[in-house]
């Protein structure tokens, strides 16, 4: 009724605009108003409208919407559906790539690994192939510090022997000598898990000086006569300058008819230390093993 | 709320979307990057593996050219600490160095090597010789030596026997005046090791 009274009062044309874009100009006639009425989707209400032609507008330019609002709701809702299955194309698609795109930087990856690992692997064998030469030079070595180890307390008794026989002064006679090292093999095996010689403890030297003790490698234990304890204080004096012997103490004298009787200890320098098994302990010796020079460079 | 109305289909289409995208995460690309991350972490271990392979197989191949002084070195341990107690070899070790001393072997009263005693092990079980040593690797042998000379000579035995191949640590050494001459009694240790082998040939 109203179309068809609107048809009647003037030559309208109606303005449809079936995709519902609200384009402007998309209809038949732009004409302002007019034709923004004739756009749904910019108002509320969808009502078909009836244009009526301004003082611009030339006569036949106006336009009327004569789709139902109901229409118009469907056509906007079938848009709006046609955009999300778009939209769902669109994120498929993009998923889909996605997930190409990580399974093939997944594959790559994982070729690598392999490739890493063979060759990790190949490596790791060769290494076992080699482990023998490693075994062996880990027992030589072992074996070269327990050497060293077991025969570091080692002192030429020998040189001590001719030392004291040159330090002897006139008139006076040794009638025994016994040198002790400070430890003994038993005492040095004790830390081997052995127990051997546990309750041993490092021999200990009488001396003059109860309050420097010097640090001795082993320690001579003498009896022998003199014509004189002069001629024993000779010997003690003797036995403190040489480079040798360490804290010389006689602990007694007895007079006899024509000559004293004497014993004292005497001990043995660390220079003494022989030191000769200590480049054994490959593959850093010890320094501390080695023998020391002394203050000239000179060695024993 | 239905697809028949825009808002409602706006609404309910825009939460299909997230769920699509949500499930597409969860179980496309989610567990693909997991997957990516846990390959990188076994490579970065691998590759980590390999480095420290190569450097150790480096420092073998170094040690591989060390062998010929090792071996000598251990041909070496084996003179000084022999594996046995070689008592033949020993008893002309020490008649020798006696001779070399000036002191006939008549004048070697005593020389007594002990049993080798391996240390911690039972009291009742020193090695025999030629027995395989057990964990210890090494067994001690106590061994006195009497001799009867001048002091020269005896101060020379000493020194000789100092330079024996077979390493002997003296521990006490004491000569008394026995009339005209002096008697030394040494007591020290020599050593039993288990013998090093031969060096392991590795091809090249």
């Amino acid at each position: 009724m109203r179309r068809r009274t609107a048809a009647a009062e003037a030559p309208l044309e109606p303005s449809l605009d079936p995709t519902g874009s609200g384009e402007p100009g998309s209809g038949p006639h732009d004409t302002g108003d007019a034709g923004a009425s004739a756009h749904p989707g910019h108002h509320k209400s969808a009502r078909p409208v009836r244009t009526r032609p301004d003082a611009s507008s030339l006569p036949g330019d106006a336009a009327v919407n004569l789709l139902s609002p109901w229409v118009m709701d469907e056509l906007r809702v079938r848009t709006l559906q046609q955009r999300l299955v778009a939209g769902l194309v669109i994120l498929l698609v993009v998923l889909g790539l996605g997930w190409a795109g990580l399974s093939f930087a997944l594959s790559r990856d994982e070729a690598s690994l392999r490739a890493d690992e063979a060759q990790a692997d190949a490596l790791q064998a060769q290494v076992g192939e080699m482990a023998p030469v490693r075994g062996y030079a880990a027992a030589v070595a072992k074996r070269g510090r327990d050497v060293a180890e077991m025969m570091a307390p080692e002192v030429a008794f020998s040189r001590a022997a001719t030392g004291l026989d040159a330090a002897l002064p006139d008139g006076v006679t040794l009638e025994s000598v016994d040198l002790v090292l400070v430890l003994a093999a038993e005492d040095l095996t004790a830390d081997l898990g052995s127990g051997v010689g546990s309750g041993a403890s490092q021999l200990s030297c009488p001396g003059p000086d109860p309050f420097g003790a010097r640090t001795i490698s082993g320690c001579i234990t003498l009896t022998g006569t003199a014509g004189s304890r002069e001629q024993v204080s000779d010997l003690v004096s003797t036995l403190a300058g040489s480079r040798f012997f360490v804290e010389p103490f006689i602990t007694t004298t007895t007079t006899g008819e024509d000559e004293v009787e004497f014993s004292g200890t005497v001990g043995l320098d660390p220079r003494l230390l022989r030191g000769e098994y200590a480049d054994l302990a490959a593959p850093a010796p010890d320094p501390a093993a080695t023998p020391a020079a002394d203050a000239t460079g000179e060695t024993p | 709320m239905n697809f028949r109305t825009a808002s409602g289909t706006l609404v309910l289409g825009g939460l299909g979307l997230l769920v699509v995208a949500a499930l597409g995460w969860l179980l496309l690309l989610g567990p693909v990057t997991g997957k990516i991350s846990a390959v990188g972490e076994e490579r970065v271990q691998a590759q980590d593996r390999a480095v420290l392979m190569r450097s150790q197989l480096n420092s073998l191949r170094l040690l591989t050219g060390d062998i010929p002084d090792i071996s000598t070195q251990a041909a070496e341990l084996d003179r000084v600490f022999p594996p046995t107690a070689d008592q033949p070899g020993f008893f002309s070790a020490v008649t020798k160095a006696a001779e070399d001393a000036g002191i006939p072997a008549s004048d070697i009263t005593t020389l007594s090597p002990g049993v080798p005693v391996v240390p911690g092990g039972e009291p009742g079980a020193p090695v025999v010789e030629g027995d395989a040593l057990p964990d210890a690797q090494l067994a001690l042998q106590e061994v006195t030596i009497t001799a009867v000379g001048s002091y020269d000579q005896l101060a020379q035995l000493m020194a000789n026997l100092e330079d024996l191949d077979r390493a002997l640590l003296v521990a006490s050494a004491s000569m008394a005046a026995d009339d005209e001459q002096l008697t030394l009694t040494l007591v020290g240790t020599t050593f039993v090791a288990a013998p090093l082998g031969d060096a392991p040939e590795i091809a090249s």
